[in-house]
């Protein structure tokens, strides 16, 4: 995962910062569920969807039912303002090496 | 494929090129592709740190507004190249996103995905779940409040 584009943060003095990592894909399909309830409520943040959008979006059950990706990050790494490289290794227990 | 890309990649400030370091992990870095139509290829100047190492990669061109809306994008397989004259991306395969090939496009994605999830259902001889829609409303609602707080908190 790369945090490369600042937009909207008002800010340009931010770091690069790339996170490595393991992943995998359950095959679980999420449709509910406090992971499924965090999803909608943080890509749902700009309400300039209007209510005709929010009806015709009940017939698009498939958008809504959701596979995730979990992530285990093993390194971050990231550029700072002098644009010199830093690396951080993180052990098999989440624990920073 | 060629006039295709290079004309939606000049409405791009800058992309995001992904290789695989020398362990295998994908990596990524933002960078401001120069196209060479000699070479049908285009030129990468790593920044300082970056690792580039020849093989498979993807590019990546993405924006959206301050508010996540307006999103545009557009994704490009192909492979890391290097000679004397420097590092090079060789496409191989766009793959359009959203914002940049119309409503034909928009239809064609949503035709597609759509199919794409029923034939993902019925590989796995899966029942089409049945949606929490009063869940999905109460957090895209939270969602809404909290924007609405920060945006007051902006101004």
């Amino acid at each position: 995962m790369l945090f490369s584009d600042p937009t909207g943060t008002d800010r340009d003095d931010l770091p690069r910062i790339l996170v490595q990592g393991m992943a995998r894909c359950p095959e679980d399909l999420n449709v509910s569920g406090p992971l499924v309830h965090d999803f909608w409520r943080n890509i749902e943040r700009v309400p300039r969807v209007p209510r005709m959008t929010a009806i015709a979006m009940r017939r698009l059950d498939w958008y809504h039912t959701r596979l995730f990706l979990f992530i285990r990050p093993t390194r971050i790494v990231w550029w700072g303002a002098d644009g010199e490289r830093h690396e951080l290794e993180i052990g098999e227990a989440g624990n920073v090496a | 494929m060629w006039h295709e890309l290079t004309r939606w990649l000049a409405s791009f400030d800058s992309a995001v090129i992904v290789w695989r370091d020398a362990e295998g992990y994908p990596t990524s870095a933002r960078c401001h592709p120069v196209p060479d139509p000699a070479r049908q290829a285009l030129g990468i100047t790593p920044a300082p740190g970056d690792r580039f190492r020849v093989g498979p990669a993807g590019l990546l061109c993405h924006s959206h507004d301050r508010e996540t809306w307006n999103l545009r994008s557009f994704h490009v397989s192909g492979e890391l190249h290097q000679d004397d004259a420097g590092w090079w991306f060789v496409p191989t395969r766009l793959i359009p996103g959203t914002g940049l090939t119309g409503i034909r496009g928009n239809i064609a994605w949503l035709r597609g995905s759509s199919r794409e999830a029923r034939d993902y259902l019925r590989a796995r001889e899966l029942t089409r779940p049945r949606i929490d829609w009063a869940e999905i409303d109460a957090a895209k609602k939270e969602g809404a409040a909290l924007f609405e707080q920060a945006r007051r908190a902006r101004e």
